[in-house]
């Protein structure tokens, strides 16, 4: 090695060096970890803030348990390995500053001005009477004779430098170089160093500075890049591991097109999981079936009989949703609208602690109530609670103590549901959907609790949008514009959810997701319509519209012509609110363009931008049936026939309508 | 885990173990469908099926399930449902009895038009979930006439599955805008689900 560099035997430069690493190291790590603090802020405090929020207690039996999963995540939360990293990491940066850290010697840096203490736009006259004055201090003939040898060095070296000084701001050569490379005596010596003190690298330790350098550039570096990369192949962008995707991915193309999928064979393939089956597993799938079970009915007989496991049952439901959202997000690529559904309620099954089968869920889902008496009651809904005395609606709940009752009630009165006043397609600043435009759908609704009965009437006026520069520009940016949706009332779950709505489009065509679309959240809405009563509402002053815009990534069709959707909106914690509505697309040209246009269109057969093209065989095989003479036409008749008792059917029916549910 | 499937050689067909036919059903449903087709071939006399065309399509059972199927209409209209869903039953299992190499398109159209009638029937008769499965099975057929979704809108509605029922009047409105039936049918149901909710407009 040759020693054409310098070392930093003074330990003047290491400490830099390693105060710069240890910087940008330890901010980032500071930054993400206090982040992930503030985002676990507490559920409770949080939605005391936000209006419409459910803040009822209720007493759960297995809440040991449940306090318990939640503090051991907070505190994992708080006391892990990043906070132990930081804390040395950021104690090694204070003593490495306090300690070790020598005052730069800045005697490199040559400035005249300030080594005579005059202005930059001082003029000569100024610089020599300064210079003057300095040199008569400073002049090694004038010292005082009691210094000491050191001191009257010291004031030489000074005096040079004034010269110096002097000269370079007067003399034209020394001036010159000064500006030319930053000291009057012309270029200096560049001299590169290392940040290491010469005998860990020349001296005995030399052959240890090797061993360090090879492990950290053969060991630590690959061994953080792996680790890193295997993480980053292991589980896909949402946190879903690789082979539970796989998993998901295989049974959804090789579905059976046959096979409906129940809720409960969601669950079995939740089940199978890579995540469920690595962490539990001490348990086999039947006793995590058997667990989840449990939770689903409410059963609470493990807290008294073995509280482990009902500790263990915390651990997988709390762990579920999470996985139901990955499934959801593979069946929305392959655009099975059917199991996404499905999966939204298994969702809401989890989260509410309700058995996902049967019609009664959105009663099942309040507090305190009992099944029994529910189910035996015959009513489904919400609504239905608030159209009967109270004492009616306890029988109906089976819930006795008037407390009780009366905390079931506000529950059930603050689920609010989306009573939705528009939905149609739009495109900004246009008055019609034009042809390969960028639409997007936009719903007004008002947020209605269970309570409030019948609609207010809406004046139009108050349904359209301030045409804003953010509006033209991006129409979902006025989703953010509203309140945050609070956390959900989930007494029963083990995590706190915040509330959402996701919504999917599907083609009425075959009951598709549509493709290129994706699952859109609703995150914000304003909830104070819940606080209303029935003659405020009814009014309609004072509600509060709620809007939601659903950017579409794919253009609107080339053809013109009608287009049928649905729009579904499943909300992730709530049974009873979900939104199912038809929504047309109508592609026209511009009024603009419509003259240029009417030839084109005239010719243009409507017929086949609305045929789809996958159904080609069998529309070819309805046709010929249809051109079939007498066949179809009885079929025609017949159906008439059947539909005319229909109505009759309706009329006579009303009474024994739950016949068929049990 | 290796399963040996076995062959035999007296009714020429594949077979699983019990045991494992249990345990792996959707590989036993397979090896089912296999002896079908292969049974098939084999009945059939010629090496290699005959192309599934419309022109070798089977018309002597043609006739008959035609015949079935007009008993069965006449039933139907005389009142007697409870008879019509019988005589359809029978000319569905005729139908699904088919060659399997046989054009699937011919098969289809009886087959559609048997499960038309028979969800009528089945309605009259007040056989809602029956009914509801020949609907969906039509609509799972790609089937997408009004009157398909009609029928299984209906189905849905008397099986207290309102909200499914209007979806399904929707659906099949997106079909036909004009369509009075679906139309009447959709305000009956939307004013149940109203009622359902103790909501009124």
């Amino acid at each position: 090695m040759g020693s054409e560099y310098t070392y930093d035997e003074e330990g003047e430069t290491w400490p830099f060096f390693l105060l710069a690493v240890l910087s940008f190291i330890l901010v980032p790590v500071t930054v993400k970890y206090l982040y992930n603090l503030r985002s676990t802020s507490d559920a409770k405090s949080e939605n005391a803030s936000i209006k419409g929020a459910i803040s009822q207690e209720v007493a759960v039996e297995n809440a040991a348990q449940i306090n318990s999963f939640q503090a051991q995540k907070k505190s994992s939360k708080i006391f892990n390995w990043s906070l132990l990293f930081i804390v040395v990491g950021w104690s090694a940066f204070v003593y490495v500053a306090l300690n070790l850290v020598k005052e730069a010697d800045l005697q490199g840096a040559f400035d005249p001005y300030t080594i005579l203490d005059v202005s930059q736009f001082a003029s000569e006259r100024d610089i020599k009477s300064k210079y003057r004055k300095l040199s008569l201090k400073f002049h090694p003939d004038k010292l005082p004779k009691d210094l000491t040898d050191a001191a009257k060095q010291e004031m030489e070296a000074a005096f040079i430098r004034i010269n110096l000084a002097y000269k370079s701001l007067t003399d034209e050569v020394t001036r010159n170089n000064f500006l030319k490379y930053g000291h009057p005596d012309g270029p200096q010596d560049v001299s590169h160093g290392i940040a290491l003190p010469k005998f860990l690298v020349e001296g005995k330790y030399s052959s240890l500075m090797i061993v360090v350098y090879f492990l950290l550039i053969g060991v630590l570096l690959p061994t953080i890049v792996g680790t890193w990369w295997g993480n980053v192949k292991s589980y896909t962008k949402r946190g879903l591991h690789i082979e539970t995707a796989g998993l998901f991915t295989r049974r959804l193309t090789n579905r059976d097109p046959t096979k409906i999928y129940t809720v409960y064979d969601l669950l079995d393939l939740i089940c199978l999981s890579n995540e469920v089956r690595t962490t539990f597993k001490h348990l086999d799938y039947n006793q995590v079936r058997d667990l989840i079970a449990r939770h689903l009915n409410r059963n609470f007989e493990y807290v008294k009989t073995n509280p482990s496991l009902e500790a263990e049952k915390v651990k997988i439901v709390a762990m579920l949703p999470k996985l139901i959202e990955g499934l959801i997000e593979i069946a929305v690529v392959f655009r099975q609208a059917d199991i996404v559904v499905t999966a939204c309620d298994l969702q809401k099954s989890i989260i509410q602690a309700v058995k996902p089968e049967g019609k009664y869920q959105e009663l099942l889902q309040l507090p305190y109530v009992d099944r029994k008496a529910v189910e035996k009651s015959g009513v489904k809904k919400l609504g239905k609670l608030f159209a009967v005395s109270k004492e009616e609606a306890g029988k109906i709940l089976g819930i006795e103590d008037k407390t009780k009752l009366e905390a079931a009630l506000s529950v059930a009165a603050s689920i609010g549901s989306l009573r939705v006043l528009e939905s149609e397609f739009k495109v900004p600043g246009e008055d019609v959907v034009t042809p390969a435009s960028n639409a997007h759908i936009s719903l007004k609704f008002l947020v209605k609790s269970p309570k409030l009965k019948s609609c207010p009437e809406i004046d139009e006026s108050r349904l359209k949008d301030e045409e804003t520069l953010d509006y033209m520009r991006n129409p979902a940016s006025i989703n953010e514009k509203q309140p945050v949706l609070p956390y959900s009332y989930s007494p029963f779950f083990p995590s706190n959810v915040r509330n959402s709505w996701t919504a999917f489009l599907l083609s009425q065509k075959d009951a598709k997701l549509v493709e290129g679309t994706t699952s859109y959240k609703l995150e914000n809405v304003d909830l104070s319509n819940l606080a209303l009563d029935q003659e405020t509402w009814k009014k309609g002053e004072d509600v509060t519209i709620g809007t939601f815009k659903i950017n579409l990534a794919v253009p609107t069709p080339q053809n013109i012509g009608i287009y049928h959707f649905r729009l579904i909106l499943k909300n992730n914690a709530y049974f009873g609110c979900d939104v199912d509505i038809p929504v047309e697309l109508e592609v026209k040209t511009p009024p603009s363009l419509m003259s240029l246009k009417k030839k084109e269109v005239d010719s243009d057969d409507d017929e086949s931008d609305i045929s789809d093209p996958e159904e080609d065989t069998l529309a070819g095989a309805l046709a010929a049936l249809r051109g079939q003479s007498t066949q179809p036409s009885k079929i025609e008749e017949q159906d008439d026939d059947v539909s005319d008792n229909e109505s009759v059917f309706t009329d006579i029916n009303t009474d024994t309508e739950d016949e068929g549910e049990n | 885990m290796n399963i040996a499937i076995n062959y035999d050689t007296k009714t020429r067909k594949l077979q699983l173990p019990a045991q494992a036919a249990a345990l792996v059903p959707q590989l036993n449903l397979e090896i089912e469908q296999l002896n079908v087709l292969t049974g098939e071939i084999i009945a059939s006399g010629s090496e290699v099926p005959l192309p599934a065309t419309l022109e070798t399509f089977n018309k002597d059972l043609s006739k008959m399930i035609k015949k079935l199927y007009e008993g069965g209409v006449q039933a139907f209209q005389a009142g007697k449902y409870s008879e019509a869903v019988k005589q359809l039953s029978i000319g569905i299992e005729m139908i699904s009895r088919r060659h399997k190499f046989e054009s699937f398109q011919g098969t289809l159209q009886e087959l559609s038009l048997f499960l038309m009638s028979r969800a009528d029937s089945y309605l009259k008769t007040k056989d809602y979930l029956k009914a509801f499965n020949d609907a969906d099975m039509l609509i799972g057929m790609m089937m997408c006439t009004p009157d398909n979704f009609l029928r299984r809108g209906v189905s849905n509605y008397f099986l207290g599955n309102y909200e499914d029922a209007r979806a399904d009047y929707q659906r099949g409105l997106s079909f036909d805008e004009d369509n009075a039936r679906l139309q009447t049918e959709l305000e009956i149901c939307l004013d149940k689900i109203l009622e359902e909710n103790g909501d009124y407009l």
